[in-house]
């Protein structure tokens, strides 16, 4: 496999494309993965146009989406674009798929673009890469629409804007798409290992979720997801808490592996909060917080999880919420810096700040959970060939 | 982005080209083409607008050398024929037009960076300000709620500091947070007892039960929540204490809230009820003794003062005798006296003015009291009238006047004082049954050695005397306390070793119109014992007194005749030819008692003379048995010549 990476930060959306294009050049590659911020959101079209012209009018298969910002071995940002160019030499089939309608019906969505996908790839694939609109999408209904589909451990993220909560975009090989998930297949062999980690602790007493609907919770305890939220920080939950401040959900899986849901939007009138991702009546949760601290600690720990040295890493894949750069209060190079330090400064890295993100646990035993969608959680995808 | 001077055709200009694929849009956003004849003209018409120029100028003339990265930028094939003209004007062009490059892009990355540090700085603030008005809700709510707390903790405090119940909380075996009525019960401060182990406040013989049902409550064992005990007050006195604790947390710790009661008045009308209920008891007991023994001195009297006339004068034989009688006589004297400690000795009431009383007695009490004890009065002259017997009410002042002698053998001073009184119901009345209503008081003070609280207790039980065997009978208080119950009153007493006593005596009062009677009644005269010749029928189920009478009435010259029981009268009474001229009755007889006997020889021969004989003297009883259709009543014991005197009496029909 060979893989490069690149970026440019150019407000031009066609030059950007075309430096991007021109860089990757060089590997010939068969897929690009691409992320970008929402800002060139006037120009995608123009983004593609550059790319593709600074390929020289390859055929190549462009997969991504937007977030708040870019993650890329040279520079991290909040505004530019990304790509990670990747060339198996024809030893691996590639596949993509999108489906609309996340927003109505996110499971049903995720599977049929997933049987979508299957099929595309000849109906067996051995990784899985997915992005769902982070304004629209439920992101639990997302993993298990998948999950009910594909059998390997797969990952990905929701895709979001500049911390505005309102639009994202899919990018799926010239077109712009909302309100929609695809998925990116690949059948043959290509090593990689992938695991996530967060580092909040939780820290308030625990509640049960009494009343919630979809993404919405509205009692915890018997008042408000808002009053109960308040009550154990200590003051209210306020905009700048919104992406950052999580309950951590206790699963079936037991307390160890607990996932993480953020506030996305809060309703002064009734005191609910929708968060990223659904949560289910009678889940239990607690409040939690971060350092900066422990924002880092979890970077650490995811790489100390994924990394199983049965495969050299040749490249990175970073899918880390946009509520750990917020909390940080930087363009996520803190965040990057772990990866290169580790896996060398050179090494192909891209990534994006998600909205909400997919990943199974990487067990100490190097087998996997089961794949969960995560809010403020840091998900590292290493790949190898 | 349009720019100005735009000249992008349809068609490029001959010998210029697109390139294949290229954006047209970029044309017009990223540079721009002038196709000018020259380079003169092209310089000369771009003069004035050269600042503003984003793009390359391009003319037909000059050699130059094209360089590829040209090409790109500005998306235009440039023909050989034309390139030579490019270097003098490329590297400057492109230099400059990669500066206004950058500098847009700076500008527009500025712009996006300013965007979202404003963002974020609206976020925050707007955060900021929900967050300080939160705060301020925060601290509005509480100090509302601090001064809500003030106001309750100022009504707590105003039920608290004016209840009538000491309240305080017990902690580490202290008193913690009295209110102001413990200080009042006590005499002590709330600094004084809050200092010390609240042990200490209590009286030495109930420490032990307090403070092992505080142990025992603060351990969340059972102890009784509900109980009394004395405390002692600053001055020494004790005080009778009903407390109720319950068990709390206070400040983390196990405590008790105790609420104290001050029941001193309520116990010691409860003693009194209880001393009260105990001598109506002991006199029942003591009248139903005497009732009996009466009967027996009845027989050794009767048989005595017969055997006294048989006996030779000058004898031997008639002096003892004559001791049997004498000590009948004071065995008679005795039971009377207990009879008028149990009320069966009912007195002869008429209206009396106490002062006069105690002026009376007070100088025949000075013949027996030493001088060095002075006597002194002090008596109301508006007292009212009571309605008593004269005679038991000396017996009053000289029973108390010789137990005050008795008190003060160095001498001191012994008081009598009158007053009218108005007893109201309540915890304020002087004794715990007695009723509402207008009294006469007599105090009687002395300023002897005083009563230790267990003597106090018992002053008024019968036979009960701290003086030497022989010195006394322990009647003398005793009798006092019958006469004073007899009367309708009360009498308390207290008194303190060394303090001297004071009696206090409780006489209902007349009302004030009530008039005395002029003068005494003329005692009654002496008589020979008298006899006759009837038939007497004697029923009395004691033997002796019936034996007795028989001989007394035969020795009168009547014929005698006898029953043991109302049965038996019946049936002789019935059977005799003719009835008894007189039957003598006694009253209480097991079976048919005395007065169903009567009734039925009333019902059989109505006009049926009787004389009722009775141990029991009670003056409403003989009363109803006159009414019941008896014809007179003698009291037993009795001596031979009342009993010949009444029966004479009554069968020659002159009301005995």
């Amino acid at each position: 496999m060979r893989y490069k990476s690149a970026s440019s930060t150019s407000t031009d959306a066609y030059c950007a494309g075309a430096e991007i294009g021109g860089s990757l050049r060089e590997i010939l590659p068969e897929v690009v993965l691409l992320f970008a911020s929402i800002s060139y959101e006037q120009n995608f079209a123009e983004l593609f146009e550059g790319i593709r012209d600074g390929l020289d009018g390859r055929e190549t298969l462009i997969f991504g989406g937007t977030g708040d910002g870019i993650y890329e071995t040279s520079q991290a940002a909040h505004y530019g674009v990304c790509a990670l160019g990747m060339n198996s030499q024809g030893k691996i089939r590639w596949a993509a798929a999108s489906a609309k309608g996340v927003g109505a019906d996110s499971f049903s969505a995720a599977r049929a673009c997933a049987l979508a996908a299957l099929s595309s790839a000849g109906g067996a694939a051995n990784f899985a890469f997915v992005l769902a609109d982070g304004a629209k999408a439920d992101g639990s209904g997302i993993a298990a629409g998948i999950e009910s589909v594909i059998r390997v451990p797969f990952f990905g993220g929701l895709t979001g804007d500049d911390r505005k909560f309102t639009r994202s975009r899919i990018l799926l090989n010239g077109q712009e798409l909302e309100d929609a998930v695809s998925i990116l297949v690949a059948s043959g062999e290509l090593p990689y290992s992938v695991t996530a980690a967060s580092g909040w602790t939780p820290i308030g007493a625990p509640g049960n979720i009494e009343e919630s609907e979809s993404s919405t919770i509205r009692i915890i305890d018997g008042m408000s997801a808002q009053a109960f939220m308040k009550e154990q920080l200590g003051k209210p939950l306020g905009e700048a808490d919104l992406g950052i401040v999580p309950l951590a959900a206790y699963s079936e899986a037991g307390d160890e592996y607990f996932f993480l849901r953020t506030p996305s939007h809060m309703d002064p009138e009734t005191g609910a909060i929708t968060t990223f991702g659904s949560i289910d009546t009678g889940t239990r949760v607690r409040v939690c917080t971060a350092t900066r601290k422990d924002v880092l600690e979890g970077v650490r720990k995811s790489l100390e999880d994924v990394n199983d040295g049965k495969f050299v890493p040749a490249a990175a894949l970073i899918i880390s919420c946009a509520g750990r750069k917020w909390l940080l209060n930087n363009t996520g190079e803190e965040e990057i810096a772990p990866v290169l330090t580790a896996f060398g400064k050179k090494i192909p890295l891209v990534g994006f700040p998600s909205f909400g993100e997919i990943s199974p646990f990487r067990k100490p035993d190097h087998t996997y959970t089961r794949t969960f969608f995560h809010n403020v959680t840091f998900v590292i995808c290493l790949l190898g060939g | 982005m349009e720019y100005p001077l735009l000249s992008l055709v349809e068609n490029p200009p001959p010998g210029f080209e697109y390139r294949p694929g290229l954006s047209r849009r970029d044309v017009r956003s990223s540079v721009f083409a002038l196709f000018a004849d020259s380079i003169d003209a092209a310089e000369l018409r771009l003069q004035g607008v050269m600042s503003k120029v984003t793009g390359i100028i391009v003319t037909f003339t000059g050699e130059i050398v094209w360089e590829p990265r040209a090409e790109t930028l500005f998306h235009l094939g440039v023909p050989p024929p034309l390139r030579i003209h490019l270097p003098r004007l490329l590297p400057f062009c492109l230099g400059f037009l990669e500066t206004i490059r950058r500098q847009a892009d700076a500008n527009r990355k500025l712009s996006l960076e300013l965007a979202r540090a404003m963002e974020d700085h609206r976020r925050l603030s707007s955060d900021f300000d929900r967050s300080r008005k939160s705060l301020l809700e925060e601290i509005s709510e509480r100090r509302a709620a601090e001064a809500a707390l003030r106001v309750s903790e100022e009504r707590y405090r105003l039920v608290v500091d004016n209840a009538s119940d000491a309240i305080f909380i017990a902690q580490d075996g202290r008193v913690k947070f009295p209110n102001p009525r413990l200080s009042e019960l006590s005499g002590f401060s709330a600094e004084e007892i809050t200092k010390e182990p609240f042990v200490e406040f209590i009286h030495p013989e109930d420490r032990e039960t307090v403070a092992g049902r505080y142990a025992k409550r603060l351990q969340g064992e059972e102890a009784p929540n509900r109980y009394t005990f004395r405390i002692l007050t600053k001055s020494g006195a004790p005080l009778w204490m009903e407390i109720g604790a319950v068990l709390i947390a206070w400040e983390g710790r196990p405590a008790t809230l105790n609420f104290l009661r001050d029941v001193t008045q309520q116990v010691n009308l409860e003693a009194q009820l209880l001393h009260a209920q105990k001598m109506e008891a002991v006199g029942t007991l003591a009248g139903g003794i005497a009732h009996d023994f009466n009967n027996l001195l009845q027989a050794i009297s009767g048989c005595a003062a017969l055997a006294l006339q048989e006996a030779p004068e000058e004898s031997r034989t008639r002096s003892l005798i004559g001791n049997i009688g004498k000590a009948t006589d004071r065995a008679s004297e005795l039971v009377k006296r207990l009879l008028t400690f149990s009320r069966w000795e009912r007195p002869e009431k008429r209206p009396l003015d106490l002062n006069r009383e105690i002026s009376h007695t007070v100088s025949l009490l000075e013949r027996i009291i030493p001088k060095m004890v002075r006597i002194e009065t002090r008596l109301d002259k508006d007292l009212r009238r009571i309605d008593g017997d004269p005679t038991q009410i000396e017996q009053i002042i000289m029973n108390l006047g010789a137990n005050a002698r008795d008190a003060m053998p160095e001498g001191g001073c012994l008081l009598f004082e009158t007053g009218n009184a108005t007893v109201t119901a309540g915890i304020g009345q002087p004794c715990a049954e007695m009723d509402p209503g207008e009294y006469v008081v007599l105090r009687v003070k002395d300023s002897g050695v005083g009563m230790s609280p267990e003597n106090l207790n018992r002053i008024f039980d019968p036979f009960f005397t701290t003086k030497e065997v022989g010195a006394g009978t322990g009647l003398g208080l005793s009798t006092v306390y019958g006469i004073v119950r007899g009367h309708g009153g009360w009498i308390r007493c207290e008194s303190r070793p060394g303090n001297g006593t004071c009696f206090e005596i409780f006489l209902p009062s007349l009302p004030s119109s009530h008039a005395l009677p002029d003068g005494n009644d003329p005692p009654f005269p002496e008589s020979d014992i008298p006899g006759g010749k009837e038939t007497i029928l004697v029923v009395d189920d004691e033997d002796m007194v019936r034996d007795l009478a028989k001989i007394i009435l035969e020795v009168s010259g009547y014929t005698v005749l006898c029953a043991r029981s109302g049965e038996n009268a019946m049936e002789m009474f019935l059977a005799e030819d003719g009835e008894p001229d007189l039957v003598i009755l006694d009253l209480g007889m097991p079976g048919m008692g005395g007065r169903k006997c009567l009734a039925e020889m009333r019902k059989r021969k109505p006009g049926v003379k009787v004389l009722v004989a009775s141990g029991y003297s009670e003056e409403r009883q003989a009363a109803g048995i006159i009414e019941a259709g008896a014809s007179g009543f003698i009291g037993k014991p009795y001596k031979p010549s009342d009993l010949a005197r009444t029966v004479r009496s009554i069968l020659d029909g002159v009301p005995a």
